[in-house]
């Protein structure tokens, strides 16, 4: 494993029961301590990919390494869990426990950890992915939606993994909460560098945060690159069913020769124009 | 005759300490296609409950002033009919898809309402095409993608031909493919069948594009009210209400401003973009490719 | 449309041809080979088993679930049980399907073994056969043979009926037999819902998962205990889907209880389907065949244990 990936996935064969091809030769490394985008129409692989990666799902062939950890070959949930976290979709699929307290120190207690070093964690998690501690009584289910959606990731933080997979945080949030919950995991990746995967649809989200993104289509690895060399590849990108966001867009159709197309922030465009 | 009129509407839910309304007008045009856009919290979803008459009827809590619909009070004695004039759609695919199969779930709404079983064929076949359902008509919800779940529930409402649709964020749990499918959904109701349409939407871009009116909502107030072009030209409060302007109307005030021009910026993609090209070589003194390679040389 | 058409329908192509649902089996076996999903499984869209108005289909098979109370021997009961598999072949399922019941089979055998061997309900002065320390009593036995093949042929019976037919069928033969719309739609749902709750499910044990809790290796005791913790998310799921379920229901003006009850509530699917000779005389021979052997076994005794073939096998002991 190069020293600076903390995940490598190598020819990665994947095929459910009813023989759907899932993932075709399938090989990208993530770099340790990037925010990394993963996008793609429905159906693409981008689901699969993750649930492979996390453990969830075993693979028809090829390596899935995270860090040390070698997930294709098979490993203990234990090992599995303190290396990778998932945030899903929707909170409420995964909380399980009366109080906020609990919901946090759910996973360090599933490992075994001991009670003086889930409190710790607790609070160093909580107060990570700003979860106020004058909640730790409260029931998470009645809490905004925003509030669960910070509780589900400090009880994934409350395991210190390596890497963070993050599964369409912002589906149904307006962009001011969007906005806050994307910067909140870059601040985390910036104050504890953990590496963090982002499954999404949002362009607008993807070329402001990420640092790299990974396009797929049907099972394969169509694009991985920087968001302005993926984002100047809009005929490339169409094959993959996305779309560039608008400031892209807008910057390749205005420039007849269609060589300036890699703009990928208002700003930057507003500050060359000024 | 106005689709919706509100007058001085007062709304708290039982148990609440503050109201979501109070004293709230807004009146909507028949036959337009109105966006109401918004932060979270400011209100939109409580409000297009009100313009469908679920508040109060189905909901508990204090409420005042009078919603009309299409001239019918919604809170009104004589609810028949009610259902008739406006048709709702709401955001989550898999909570309004309550049959075991698409044809089904679209006679459901009409049976409903009474129609016989020759004319509810006559309406299915209809809506198959309109929104195309064909080929999809036997398949089981658990079969179907978002974005085709989508479009059943707005056929199931189209089927009932009512002067008015209302739409609660359809398109905030799809992805972008199916979201593309029910906006042009939305745009062959509006241009062919001159429907009102109300669209709560996060998407401001496909609102810029679309809707003749535009209502922003902040604190259960309504903010501003305009027909589309005139609506973007508040850009600060827009973005002071956490509204995502698209790019296309901001570079488009911002050569403006910079140009000295006061003028209603074209909102339409294709009206925008000529709009710009006309104006960056003002701005630059340079054509348009030496104005964009400007831009991006820092950027290299 | 016939009924088993999936996605192969437009409503010009047949939707309104009155012979099509239901009845469409004759001109459409040749040409389909495809397969309609059931509550239990898959159907071929032409199978013979569709010609059958589901309310035939449906008394069909609550008599198949009452024959075997009626009979009191066991080969009455494999009877039955050779004319549910007879059906389901004949329905054009695979009989080797069948084998993802055989678990269950296993079970209910040992289940019911463990009770009539270990806690026998003995005839008076009966002599048990010991087997090492295991006192054997062959009424017991003989029982226990009837009661667990009353139990498979109940067993087989629900199999065959939910294998060959839609939520859609039982729910047009609920309306038929003027079931109230409330209840039929209250069916409706749950099975609606059944689909969403098992998705539901499957994401929670993986998020489960990710929270580092592995049942898999966990003990049996360990395992139903935890039970009831999937229990809170799925609630929490079903409660927040439930608003926007009865909102949705608001905005298309259902009314589960009619107020004028002289309007008749139209049923668009039942349109689909129509009665023919064939669902009549097969209603009116399985009712017969059921009265009259209710009749038989209360007033004149017949299909009693003692009279089945296999009492001689065990010392005539009844």
């Amino acid at each position: 494993m190069n020293s600076k990936n903390i995940v490598e996935i190598k020819h990665l064969n994947f095929s459910y029961p009813d023989g759907t091809v899932a993932l075709n030769d399938t090989s990208l490394a993530l770099e340790e301590g990037s925010i990394t985008a993963l996008i793609g129409q429905n159906g693409c692989g981008k689901s699969t990919l993750s649930k492979l990666m996390n453990g969830i799902l075993k693979p028809t062939s090829g390596s899935i390494m995270v860090g040390d950890l070698d997930v294709s070959a098979g490993c203990s949930v234990k090992d599995l869990v303190l290396n990778i976290g998932y945030v899903f979709q929707n909170p409420d699929h995964q909380l399980f426990n009366a109080s906020v307290y609990d919901e946090i120190a759910y996973a360090p207690r599933n490992v075994g950890l001991s009670e003086e070093e889930v409190d710790a964690r607790v609070h160093e998690a909580a107060d990570i992915a700003g979860v106020s501690e004058s909640l730790f009584k409260e029931s998470p289910m009645l809490v905004s939606r925003g509030i669960r959606q910070r509780i589900a990731i400090a009880s994934i933080l409350s395991l210190k993994p390596k890497l963070i997979i993050v599964d369409e945080p912002t589906t149904g949030q307006d962009r001011q909460q969007s906005l806050e919950i994307m910067e909140f995991l870059k601040n985390l990746n910036e104050k504890t560098g953990h590496t963090i995967l982002i499954i999404t649809h949002e362009m607008n989200i993807v070329a402001q945060f990420a640092n790299r993104i990974i396009v797929m289509k049907k099972g394969s690895i169509l694009m991985n690159g920087t968001p302005s060399e993926v984002f100047s590849q809009p005929e490339r990108l169409m094959e993959g069913f996305v779309k560039p966001p608008l400031v892209t867009r807008l910057a390749q159709t205005i420039d007849p020769t269609g060589t300036h197309s890699g703009v990928i922030n208002f700003d930057e465009l507003i500050k060359a124009v000024a | 005759m106005n689709a919706i009129e509100i007058h001085d509407l007062y709304w708290k839910y039982d148990g609440s300490d503050k109201p979501i309304f109070d004293g709230l007008n807004l009146t909507i045009p028949a036959g337009i296609f109105c966006g109401i856009i918004g932060s979270n919290e400011s209100g939109k979803t409580t409000l297009v409950e009100c313009m469908k008459g679920l508040i109060p009827n189905s909901m508990t809590g204090v409420y005042r002033g009078e919603v009309k619909l299409f001239g019918q009070d919604v809170a009104g004695e004589d609810k028949n009919g009610l259902p008739q004039l406006a048709g709702m759609v709401f955001s989550d695919p898999d909570a309004q898809f309550t049959t075991m199969s698409v044809i089904e779930e679209i006679a459901f709404g009409l049976e409903n309402m009474g129609f016989l079983e020759d004319e509810i064929g006559r309406r299915i076949e209809w809506v198959s095409q309109l929104c195309h359902l064909e080929g999809l008509l036997e398949k089981p919800p658990y079969d179907l993608s978002g974005g085709q779940k989508q479009r059943v529930a707005i056929a199931s409402v189209l089927a009932t031909k009512p002067r008015a649709i209302i739409l609660d964020e359809p398109t905030s749990m799809l992805d972008p493919k199916s979201k593309d499918e029910v906006f042009d959904i939305l745009r062959s109701i509006k241009e062919d069948l001159h429907m009102t349409v109300i669209v709560v939407e996060h998407n401001i871009e496909k609102i810029a594009e679309l809707a003749d009116e535009v209502v922003l909502m902040g604190g259960g107030r309504v903010l501003r009210h305009e027909k589309t072009p005139q609506f973007f030209q508040a850009i600060e409060l827009l973005q002071a209400n956490s509204i995502d302007v698209p790019e296309t109307i901001r570079l488009e005030y911002f050569l403006y401003n910079k140009l000295g021009i006061d003028r209603i910026a074209p909102v339409h993609f294709d009206a925008a973009v000529d709009e710009i090209k006309s104006l960056l070589p003002r701005l630059t003194g340079k054509s348009v490719t030496e104005a964009i390679e400007s831009m991006t040389a820092g950027r290299a | 449309m016939s009924i088993a058409s999936e996605g192969a329908a437009t409503a010009k192509s047949g939707m309104w041809d009155s012979e099509a649902v239901g009845t469409g089996v004759k001109s459409r076996r040749a040409a389909s080979h495809k397969m309609v999903k059931t509550m239990l499984g898959f159907i071929p869209e032409d199978s013979p088993i569709s010609y059958f108005h589901p309310t035939a289909r449906l008394i069909s098979y609550l008599f198949m679930s009452f024959l075997p109370l009626v009979f009191q021997t066991p080969e009455l009961q494999l009877l039955l049980i050779a004319i549910s598999i007879a059906t389901y072949a004949w329905a054009g399922i695979p009989a080797k399907n069948l084998k993802t019941y055989s678990p269950m089979m296993v079970l209910i055998f040992l289940f019911i073994g463990i009770e009539y061997v270990f806690f026998p309900a003995t005839g008076a002065g009966e002599t048990p056969i010991m087997v090492g320390a295991v006192a054997l009593y062959l009424s017991s036995l003989l029982r226990g043979l009837l009661v667990y093949t009353r139990v498979i042929a109940l067993l087989f019976a629900s199999i065959v009926y939910f294998s060959t037919n839609r939520e859609r069928d039982i729910l047009v033969a609920l309306r038929t037999l003027h079931v109230p719309f409330a209840v039929s739609y209250f069916f409706g749902l749950v099975l609606r819902s059944a689909g969403t709750f098992i998705e539901d499910y499957h994401i929670v044990r993986e998020a489960e998962k990710a929270r580092g809790l592995d049942m898999s290796t966990a003990p049996f005791f360990t395992k139903v205990t935890h039970f009831p913790m999937y229990m809170i998310p799925l609630f929490t799921l079903a409660i927040r889907r439930s608003e926007d379920i009865s909102m949705g229901l608001y905005a298309k003006g259902t009314v589960l209880i009619q107020k004028d009850k002289s309007k008749k509530r139209p049923d668009f699917i039942r349109t689909f389907y129509h009665s023919k000779p064939a669902d009549y005389l097969l209603t009116a021979a399985i009712t017969a065949i059921f009265v009259i052997c209710w009749i038989m076994s209360i007033y004149y005794g017949a299909f009693s244990l003692s009279s089945s073939i296999f009492n001689p096998l065990f010392g005539s002991i009844i």
